[in-house]
């Protein structure tokens, strides 16, 4: 479970200050689908890394699973949040020299688990990458390179996934293969808080949250 | 997986990026261990041609000094000091030296720092006639023990003394007169038991008659009267006779000198002058290598540094740039879980590997090139000689050194690479 209250960000950049949320609350429960559209420069990814805990809030709080990733040490902090949640992008972010699998296992340095190997095998059974284990991401397709990230998000069976326009760059087919894995993985128990400027997502989804200008609008 | 297959994977994917920092390690650890190979080579050389020398020249110095020794056993003395007024002519043709001098000029001969000569024997001699044996012509020769000069070390007298009331006779004399040792005698009114009769020389001692000098100074009538010294030019001043002279005539401004050489000695000298030549080679050998080590050794003292230094600079420079285009990925990274110091543990591990294979190819390439190096500049290497050049503990430093200066120079990239904001970066996208 996320929840995040009165959160404001502000942007204190060198000549003048951005605010990017504005007193923003919500809460995302186990097994739910969120969504929070808006258009671009709402202030979405600002929410998403703030609730990641990569982004400390001017004011307001964070808690993951009852939890304040914010009141850790940045040490725990990467530690909790990388093993509660996991991220997918829209650039997928996948490393360019590792091939699938090794991709997959990549949070698995950071934190060990004898069962990774495991896990990553069956990651990739799931998303039907088994096939492409070896191969690096410039020799995927788009679609077979966010399953890829999807599949890294997964590794460390985080209860949330947070995902930043991840069908932005996929064609329909794709983007609908992705969405459903993110409705069974919801289905299952988990939370996902999904970010898009696209309101075509927001069918998916069981709550969606309007943003704009950094306030949300409506619920 | 670990750290290490991501480094691993990092370094194949950016193969040139990671050679180029291999090579500069390589480079710099190749001067360091090729110039160190060829100084090692240069100063065994010198070691092994010192002690050559020393053999040599202790094997030609014991030959020189065998032969100084044999020769002077049949010699005898070669250094006459006479009074500086003796006419030579006279003392040609009389076979011995009219005018005295006192016997105190020995003890001062003797007490002096001279170097030049040894076994120093004072005489007085004179042709008598021996009114006891039908004024049969001898020489008779008043002689005390060899004074030891105390600057010399040949503490083994020639001659020994003869005792008072003791005579030794030539070989010819005594067969002339049908005298033999243990008869008794009487010499110008004194009696003598004859001692011992030398065996035949083949000079005057074989006509010659040897008391104590006391004794003869009495018979004589010359006391505290000699007239003449006799020593033995040392090994050291043979070939420079103008030195004896000079040296005693320093001491004994009131006396001459004159010299027996015999070609023997001037044998010994040419003996003494190869060997002083093969010296001179080793010497100038030697000379060579310790001067083409001096100027090795000031190249590799600003070479090296330069080397080591601009390796380091390329290396941060290399992990600057790396971490510059790899920041999207580092950003990733920290958002799966990554700390900043597997960020930094990333860049230093590369710096490492980079490091050790530098190390190992620069060590391998620097002592075969040094090698090379030394057997143009002319120093003849065996298998054995090379194998000794080899420098595991040389190897086992730049095996530390090198990753560890790698790190150095790649820690403030690192460092920056572990400050990067991942939030920052995701958002750029
Ligand atoms: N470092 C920053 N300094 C100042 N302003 C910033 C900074 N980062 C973001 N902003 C501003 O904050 C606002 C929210 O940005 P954010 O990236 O969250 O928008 P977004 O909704 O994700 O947009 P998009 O759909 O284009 O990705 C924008 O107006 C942006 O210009
Ligand atoms: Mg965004």
């Amino acid at each position: 479970m996320l929840e995040v209250k009165n959160l404001t960000k502000i942007y204190t950049g060198r000549r003048n200050a951005v605010t990017a949320l504005q007193d923003v609350s919500l809460r995302v429960k186990a097994g739910e689908f969120a969504v929070v559209q808006g258009p671009s420069g709402s202030g979405k990814t600002t929410l998403l890394l703030t609730v990641g805990g990569l982004l400390a809030p001017t004011s307001g709080s964070v808690s993951i699973q009852g939890q304040n990733p914010y009141a850790l040490s940045p040490e725990r902090r990467a530690r909790f949040c990388g093993s509660a949640m996991g991220f997918v992008f829209q650039q997928f972010h996948l490393v360019p020299y590792l091939n699938v699998e090794r991709n997959i296992l990549v949070p698995s340095i950071a934190i060990p688990s004898n069962q990774a190997r495991k896990r990553a095998q069956a990651l990739m059974d799931h998303f039907h990458l088994s096939e492409r284990a070896h191969h690096v991401p410039s020799e995927l397709s788009t679609g077979e390179r966010q399953r890829v990230a999807l599949a890294r998000a997964l590794l460390n069976t985080p209860k949330i996934l947070l995902a930043d326009e991840p069908t932005g760059n996929l064609d329909a087919e794709n983007a609908e293969i992705v969405l459903n894995y993110l409705v069974e993985f919801a289905d299952n128990g988990g939370t996902v808080l999904l970010v898009t400027h696209d309101a075509h997502s927001t069918r998916y989804a069981g709550k969606a949250i309007c943003l704009h200008a950094g306030h949300i609008v409506s619920e | 997986m670990n750290i290490w297959r991501l480094v691993g994977d990092e370094i194949l994917y950016r193969k040139t990026d990671f050679l180029l920092g291999v090579a500069a390690v390589f480079l710099a650890v190749g001067c360091l261990a090729g110039v160190s190979t060829l100084l090692r080579a240069h100063s065994e050389r010198v070691a092994e041609l010192t002690g050559q020398k020393q053999k040599e020249t202790a094997g030609m110095l014991a030959v020189a000094r065998d032969d100084y020794r044999k020769m002077m056993k049949t010699m005898g003395y070669n250094v006459v000091i006479l009074n500086a007024g003796e006419d030579l002519t006279e003392f040609w043709t009389n076979g011995f030296a009219s005018k005295t001098m006192p016997e105190e000029l020995v003890s001062r001969l003797c007490n002096s720092n001279i170097t030049s000569i040894q076994h120093l024997l004072p005489q007085l001699y004179q042709k008598i006639l021996w009114a006891e044996q039908d004024n049969c012509p001898v020489i008779l020769i008043g002689v005390r023990g060899e004074v030891l000069h105390q600057q010399s070390n040949h503490k083994e007298p020639m001659l020994d003394p003869v005792e008072k009331d003791t005579m030794r006779l030539g070989h010819a004399l005594a067969r002339k007169l049908g005298l033999k040792s243990g008869e008794k005698v009487t010499l110008l009114g004194t009696p003598f038991t004859i001692a011992q009769v030398h065996e035949e020389r083949g000079n005057a001692d074989d006509g010659s008659v040897w008391i104590h000098m006391a004794q003869a100074q009495v018979l004589l009538k010359k006391p505290g009267q000699i007239n003449a010294i006799l020593a033995l030019s040392c090994l050291c001043a043979e070939g420079d006779l103008n030195k004896i002279s000079r040296q005693i005539a320093a001491i004994l401004p009131e006396t001459q000198v004159i010299h027996r050489v015999p070609e023997a000695l001037i044998r010994l000298d040419a003996r003494y002058r190869v060997a002083a030549l093969s010296q001179e080679t080793i010497e100038k050998e030697t000379a060579y290598h310790v001067r083409a080590a001096a100027e090795r050794e000031t190249l590799a003292a600003w070479m090296i540094p330069l080397a080591i230094l601009a390796a380091m600079l390329w290396i941060g420079m290399l992990a600057w740039n790396n971490v510059r285009e790899r920041r999207s990925e580092l950003g990733v990274l920290r958002a799966l879980g990554f700390r900043a110091r597997h960020i930094a543990a990333l860049i230093l591990a590369k710096a490492l590997l980079a490091g050790v294979a530098g190390a190992l190819a620069g060590y391998a390439l620097g002592f075969v090139a040094g090698l090379a190096w030394s057997i143009m500049d002319g120093i003849p290497l065996s298998i054995a000689a090379m194998r000794s050049l080899f420098d595991v503990r040389l190897l086992v430093i730049v095996l530390a050194a090198a990753p560890l200066q790698a790190c150095i120079s790649s820690w403030l990239p690192a460092m920056i690479a572990a400050q990067q904001d991942p939030a920052e970066i995701l958002r750029e996208g």
